[in-house]
């Protein structure tokens, strides 16, 4: 059991870690772009090139994270997502120094890949600081723009955000799925830290709620991420989780 | 998360049947009145949250009867709330929760999982602040009790903030210390269930985020720093997948 000082510490570090990222998607070079998905007008401002071959003379362009036995570890991760979820995107690394991000966009940069994951390295920074299973939060963050892909794939995003003034619904929708990643690993390794994933997704949430790129309350997220660790506990297949985290997110 | 909004009406409401006491003049009505008539908040924009707390002591000042004594505890608190003095509310809280049980009225206590909830989601922003804030508001309520000479009142007041940290802990994402302080509530409302303030659809609740706690808490402390190796083949596949991220 925790001792009172852990609590507090793991709270002010919670807090510190939330106030300091309070969004992980907005960036300057993406005018058109809300929330987590980078729109095509925006894709060769941040990622001009693809992930296939990993070689770019453009800057913006990092293949690799430059930490070997992370990356390869993080690309079993990656497999694993796109087994459970059923998609294929690309992934790469881009320079976030301005502004820490990740992105999911439609745009494939990969031979038969369903988009492109993007992740920063700022962000990716930010989250290996963290002090509990760091791996775990990284995880949680694909596992989240996996979730984006995942709609693209299935015209979700404009089912939820339809006549929304913020990017809210949707981003809720990936919470939820990043939540059934958790539970699904959790089922497969009982020692998996599930609650690293929620914990993460609730430092990234704000109270922006006029912005449109408002992705909801840290408790509206951690109770995302929740109900969708629920849906996997509870044996939902996907497309059952897609239906429900669809239904849940129209209420909000 | 709004579970029942209109419970301060009952309180109210019984008041009104039972009755002022017979000593009350009537300042003391109009008194009661500024404080008691604080939870129509959308409709009552006559008197501030500085008058009904005004109201409110003038009230306790004047020592009606206990079913006075904790409405104006409760109606207190709830404007204390509402001006974010945490400490007092959390104080006159903890002494209405005092009067419940020992008056046994039976009301619903189940709308104080609606203040509890308020007060979580105050947790979530400043958790590591209201904890502290809590701690002082047990010495605050500690020192009600001896001013009342109210024995046990110590007793109510930690089930209630074990269920509050455990709300605040879920919440935040923090199951290990969210199952420790629901069990801390579970085991007091066991050893002593007259002070198990919740109802039995607020205990459904708490005992279902126990169960998910429990669940999520899993073993975090003992995870590895990095992902398991994996078998061969799953390698040999991710890698045709992701080749920018294998050696």
């Amino acid at each position: 059991m925790w001792q009172r000082r852990e609590v507090v510490i793991g709270g002010a570090l919670t807090l510190l870690f939330g106030s300091a990222q309070k969004c992980f998607c907005f960036d300057s070079r993406a005018p058109h772009s809300r929330g987590c998905n980078l729109h095509a007008d925006d894709v060769n401002s941040v990622y001009p090139h693809g992930t296939s071959t990993g070689i770019s003379d453009e800057d913006s362009i990092i293949p690799n994270s430059g930490d070997k036995a992370f990356d390869f570890a993080l690309a079993q991760t990656l497999y694993m997502l796109t087994q459970k979820y059923g998609v294929r995107p690309g992934f790469a690394y881009f320079d976030d120094s301005a502004s820490p991000n990740a992105y999911a966009t439609p745009v494939a940069r990969l031979a038969n890949a369903d988009g492109t994951v993007l992740m920063g390295k700022a962000l990716l920074g930010t989250l290996r600081r963290m002090p509990e299973a760091p791996d775990v939060a990284v995880a949680g963050v694909c596992a989240h723009e996996f979730g984006h892909i995942l709609q693209f794939r299935y015209g979700l995003m404009e089912k939820v955000n339809s006549g929304q003034p913020t990017v809210k619904r949707s981003e809720l929708q990936a919470d939820f799925f990043a939540g059934y990643f958790s539970g699904l690993r959790k089922r497969e390794k009982q020692s998996f830290p599930a609650a690293v994933v929620s914990m993460t997704i609730h430092g990234f949430g704000d109270t922006e709620f006029h912005n449109p790129t408002h992705h909801g309350t840290p408790e509206e997220r951690a109770r995302s991420v929740i109900l969708g660790f629920e849906s996997a506990s509870s044996g939902k297949s996907l497309s059952e989780a897609i239906e429900e985290s669809t239904n849940y997110v129209l209420s909000q | 998360m709004n579970y029942f909004s209109h419970w301060p009406y009952v309180i109210w409401c019984a008041i009104l049947i039972v009755g002022p006491s017979p000593a009350w003049s009537e300042a003391d009505r109009i008194n009661s009145f500024k404080c008691f008539d604080r939870f129509d908040r959308q409709t009552n924009k006559g008197i501030s949250l500085e008058e009904a707390v005004e109201a409110c002591n003038l009230v306790l000042r004047d020592n009606p009867s206990d079913l006075q004594r904790y409405g104006a505890y409760l109606h207190r608190g709830l404007a204390n709330f509402e001006l974010k003095d945490y400490r007092q509310s959390a104080a006159d809280f903890d002494v209405f929760l005092s009067h419940l049980d020992g008056l046994q009225v039976g009301l619903p206590t189940i709308e104080l999982v609606h203040e509890r909830n308020a007060a979580a989601n105050f947790l979530l922003k400043n958790y590591p602040k209201a904890i502290s804030e809590l701690d002082h508001a047990e010495a605050v309520s500690k020192d009600a009790e001896q001013k009342e000479h109210r024995p046990d009142l110590s007793y109510a007041t930690p089930s209630w903030h074990y269920a509050i940290r455990g709300d605040a802990a879920f919440f935040s994402g923090q199951y290990a210390a969210a199952v420790d302080q629901y069990e801390r509530f579970q085991q007091l409302r066991e050893s002593r269930p007259e002070f198990g303030v919740i109802s039995d659809d607020g205990f459904k609740q708490l005992q279902n985020h126990l169960k998910i706690a429990r669940q999520m808490a899993g073993n975090p402390n003992h995870a590895p720093s990095t992902p398991p190796v994996p078998a061969p083949s799953t390698a040999v596949d991710a890698c045709k997948l992701y080749p920018n991220l294998c050696p």
